[in-house]
């Protein structure tokens, strides 16, 4: 029955599609001929010829209303509509070019920017890991940031009992050292079990990943091969030393793979047992510091692993004794972006806030395309007019005018894709948004989810800035256009479209006048400690026998540098200000526990680094021993436990599961713990010497004269005490402090960027209505010339009116301002809500902005001669 | 202005199938003898006719042939095709279900 009718609807079909002139012939002379005949119909009826041939056509509702119904039922007639649309909108975009440019370019940066941050967000948040079956690849964690490091105990144990994976494997991410060729790098490492490559599914492009536990070999970066040993082919068999043990290269990663720390690039990776330093900490089963990934059988969810997992995890909780802590239950997730929870945080805040910026902007540059699109279906009222008396159905019309943004939106989404394939490139180079010793690399692919997000946006970006203009067009009356009557409606059509971009790019230009304020404000905040006039270093001994030894070279060395001309005074301290330090559980014997940040300190240092001393006494040599309990405290470490009374002389318990009471000896000013201009931090202090864990040691330095000028002096001297020691970093604190403010600067760089984009679009918006409404009153503005009114007072009401709406838009952009900088403050520390001298300069900005869009369709409005404007008509 | 809408879902094409199925016929003539069969009672305007023809050629029910009309002139014949004839059957036994089904609601009302 189905095949019958087919073949019966066959020949139809295939006239009207493949032979479409001769169809629409045929068309024609179907109606000409009932035309013909009722017209003869009537003439019988005794109607003049021209009568009965108006009723004829009258009859039939139109000929070519009727001839587009009948086209309608052709098979594929949305195709051939939608070619022809294509065609016509190309006609109309090359008829004007300008205009066509500007809306591509409008669009094409808003679009360029939001794929750009959003390949950030991709890469940081949603990208599947660049490893064979990722989705099979999964990383064990206990929900939390903190809960995806675990004991290398609990490792094995899970390794053992679990039958679930194909494979399980633990690494610990660490800083450590990389000697090529004697010279010394900090880079980040992995200490991991040696089925890491084949459980992650990351195949080196050179070599093999490991083949025992013990064996002191090596996998090294492909930035490590590229930069350290220009890539030379014969890199496998060549030699390395980290933490002075020497490793033989036996593999090199490919680029896509940069390790499971990132955006921290990993320049090394070791098997799990060639880092004697490490076994004691092996062998804790409350030490968590391992991340373990694990590779699903082929047969099992990621479900069912999870429920393994944890009864396993009842076990040994059942084996080992209750934990002191509560641990929440294990889960196992594919990895989606970068697996280092903590990276994604730092990363996905700011790639989000970005986000909503550059949204913001593309919405400018749609609502600037869809106010130029109005002004222009307006202008075009007469064509739209035609089209509709020759038979375009409403629908029909929309259609075409949707036509017309799509392709704009389409070019703009390819000049989108060009801009973002060259910031992205740009971004993954200017990545040093956070402040690391080691190298940061962030992989930025425009992948399918990339393609496909800049795809939706131009879509997106069709509808929104050509929806209503199209339905503004399509309402267009054939008998009005005709008469001319355009441009009364345009004029007195509220200009909220312009309000609105206004107040966008108002508020984003207040949030880049607050970041960058606040900017200028830290780099005149006060840290707590002397930056000027300090100079630090960085130094190791590989060979010192001991962590007894070490110590003792680390004080032969700051007794050298003391005795260097233009140094004052000499200390050291486990990590400088600034660089991540511990911190622990504190508590008053029955009291809430809190956390402060530690720091490990020799004599000296608080004279060293400028901070007072408010109370008590320093450390002494009796301080030092293993089994002295003292600490000194800061004055908000004092506050918290202590409002009401001095803290000198009193005990306070001091770790999280044991907790050993520890006496207070001495009270110092608080200092930046984190970043600077951070709100005091409560930290306490106990004695390098007793704390020394075998670890580098910072030296800081106070000079007399420039830090920078005693730079090769001290590392002159520091190399000189031989011992093969590793001398690292040794320049001015300043310059450290100011590279910990690199994260606002990115920040502030990148939203100043986009701030002045916006300024940009909406000022161009402005001065394209401003400029089109001059253009449709030339003739009214003509006549009252020609009344008597001044040039000045023509000038003076056409940039009026333009300030009339920037005003408007500055006033709600300052109500909407305060939740959106609230917003961005709760959001990245040490930004503040603009102060009313940046919000009053925001305004005069744009302002002055405003006037400059209005300044040119004034003068031209003012310059208008009468004669010419009545002769216009 | 009546459109094929005015009409009872369906009911332009039932009715263009039946007058198709006596002889074929150019769309003026099938115009002329619409009003004639109908009378007032179901304006079809001759604007919703061609579209409606259109529709049903498409669909496989009817074909068309262009043959010298009587004024001489060239002119577009339609005719049921075999599988238009059994669709007119279908139809035809499902209008007299519906307009049973419907007289005897309305008569149910009037008890």
């Amino acid at each position: 029955m189905y095949l019958a009718r087919w073949l019966d609807a066959l020949p139809a079909r295939l006239h009207s599609l493949l032979r479409r002139h001769r169809a629409e012939a045929d068309l024609d002379d179907e109606l000409s001929f009932h035309l013909e005949m009722e017209t003869r119909a009537g003439q019988g009826r005794g109607m003049s010829r021209v009568e009965a041939e108006r009723r004829a056509r009258l009859a039939l509702h139109g000929v070519q209303q009727t001839k587009e119904r009948a086209r309608e039922m052709w098979p594929l007639a949305w195709a051939t509509d939608l070619i022809q649309d294509l065609r016509y909108a190309i006609r109309q975009i090359n008829r004007s070019p300008g205009f066509a440019a500007l809306a591509v370019l409008c669009l094409g940066v808003g679009i360029g920017a939001n794929t750009s941050i959003f390949s950030a967000l991709n890469s940081v948040l949603f990208r599947s890991f660049p490893a064979t079956d990722p989705d099979r690849l999964l990383m064990l964690s206990r929900g939390s940031a903190n809960g995806v490091l675990f004991s290398y105990p609990d490792f094995q144990d899970l390794q053992a009992r679990d039958g679930l994976f194909s494979g399980l494997t633990a690494s610990l991410p660490m800083e450590s050292d990389l000697e090529v060729d004697g010279v010394s790098e900090f880079v980040a490492a992995e200490v991991v079990t040696p089925n890491y490559g084949a459980v992650l599914g990351v195949a080196p492009i050179l070599g093999r990943w490991f083949t025992s536990e013990t064996e002191p070999v090596a996998v090294i970066s492909y930035a490590v091969w590229q930069n350290k040993f220009g890539g030379t082919p014969e890199i496998l068999g060549r030699t390395v030393a980290s933490e002075d043990q020497s490793y033989t290269i036996v593999g090199v990663t490919s680029q896509a793979f940069t390790g499971i720390f990132a955006p921290y690039r990993t320049d090394i990776w070791v098997p799990i047992r060639t880092r004697p330093r490490l076994a004691p900490m092996f062998a804790e089963r409350t030490r968590r510091f391992m991340m373990i990934f694990g590779r699903l059988r082929p047969d099992v969810t990621a479900r069912q692993a999870s429920a393994e997992l944890n009864s396993i995890d009842a076990q040994l909780v059942a084996e080992h004794g209750a934990r002191l802590e509560l641990l929440p239950p294990l889960v196992a997730e594919p990895i989606r972006g970068i697996p280092n929870p903590g990276g994604r945080q730092l990363v996905g805040l700011r790639a989000s806030l970005l986000m909503i910026v550059v949204g913001v902007v593309l919405l400018i540059a749609c609502v600037n395309v869809g106010n130029l699109l109005l002004v222009r279906g307006s202008v075009r009222q007469r064509e739209l007019a035609t089209r509709q008396a020759l038979g375009g159905t409403k629908s029909r019309l929309m259609r075409q005018l949707l036509t017309e943004s799509l392709v704009l939106a389409l070019g703009g989404g390819a000049t989108g894709l060009l801009l973002a394939m060259w910031t992205t490139r740009v971004l993954e180079r200017v990545q040093p948004s956070l402040p690391s010793t080691f190298p940061i690399e962030l992989d930025l692919p425009l992948d399918g989810r990339v393609l496909a997000f800049a795809m939706i946006l131009s879509l997106t970006t069709t509808v929104v800035c050509g929806l209503l203009p199209a339905w503004q067009g399509s309402k267009t009356n054939s008998v009005a256009g005709f008469k001319g009557e355009i441009g009364g409606a345009v004029r007195h059509r509220r200009p909220f479209g312009l309000v609105a971009q206004i107040v966008l790019s108002f508020v984003l230009l207040l949030i880049t006048a607050s970041v960058i304020e606040t900017l200028q404000r830290l780099q005149f905040t006060d840290p707590g400690f002397a930056v000027s006039g300090r100079l630090y270093a960085y130094i190791y001994f590989p060979a010192a026998p001991t962590s007894g030894a070490r110590l003792e070279l680390y004080a032969q060395a700051l007794d050298r540098l003391r005795a260097l001309p233009g140094v004052l005074s000499a200390s050291q301290t486990s990590a400088i200000p600034l660089m991540p330090s511990g911190s622990e559980c504190v508590s008053l014997s029955g009291g809430p526990q809190l956390r402060a940040s530690n720091g490990e300190i020799d004599r000296g240092y608080f004279h060293t680094m400028g901070i007072g001393m408010l109370a008590g006494r320093e450390f002494t040599a009796l301080d030092e021993p293993r089994e002295a309990a003292t600490i000194i405290v800061t004055d908000s470490f004092a506050k918290r436990l202590w409002p009401n009374k001095s803290p000198v002389g009193e005990q306070v318990l001091v770790g999280c599961q044991a907790p050993k009471p520890l006496e207070v000896i001495g009270v110092v000013r608080d200092s930046a713990v984190r970043t600077v201009g951070e709100p005091p931090q409560p930290r306490f202090y106990r004695p390098f010497a007793r704390q020394y864990d075998g670890g580098l040691t910072a030296l800081l330095l106070e000079t007399g004269t420039d830090p920078a000028g005693l730079v090769p002096a001290v590392r002159e001297t520091l190399t000189g005490m031989g011992q093969r020691i590793r001398v690292y970093a040794v320049q001015p604190l300043s310059t450290y402090i100011d590279q910990s403010l690199t994260s606002v600067r990115w920040m502030a760089m990148v939203l100043s960027g986009f701030g002045l984009l916006a300024l940009l679009l909406a000022g161009i918006g402005l001065y394209g209505v401003i400029a089109y409404r001059v253009s449709l009153r030339t003739q009214e503005i003509g006549v009252r010339m020609a009344l008597g009114a001044g040039r000045r007072t023509i000038f003076r009401e056409v940039v009026l009116q333009g300030l009339a709406i920037a005003i408007a838009g500055v006033v709600i952009g300052e109500v909407l301002a305060i939740p959106a900088t609230r917003a961005l403050a709760s959001m990245q520390a040490g930004i503040h809500p603009g102060s009313p001298s940046t919000h009053v300069a925001a305004a005069v900005i744009w302002i002055a902005v405003a006037f400059v869009a209005c300044y040119g369709p004034a003068s031209r409005a003012a310059r208008a001669d009468p004669m010419d404007a009545l002769r216009h008509e | 202005m009546s459109k094929p809408s005015d009409l009872v879902q369906g009911t332009l094409d039932l009715l263009l199938l039946k007058i198709l199925a006596l002889e074929p016929l150019h769309g003026w003539a099938i115009s002329q003898r619409l009003s004639q069969v109908s009378g007032d009672e179901l304006r079809v305007s001759d604007g919703s006719l061609y579209p409606a023809l259109y529709k049903l050629e498409q669909q496989g029910w009817i074909k068309a042939e262009w043959k010298t009309s009587e004024l001489g002139r060239r002119a577009k014949f339609y005719a049921l095709t075999a599988s238009g004839r059994r669709k007119l059957e279908e139809e035809t036994e499902e209008w007299r279900r519906l307009s049973s089904a419907i007289s005897r609601v309305i008569r149910l009302k009037e008890v």
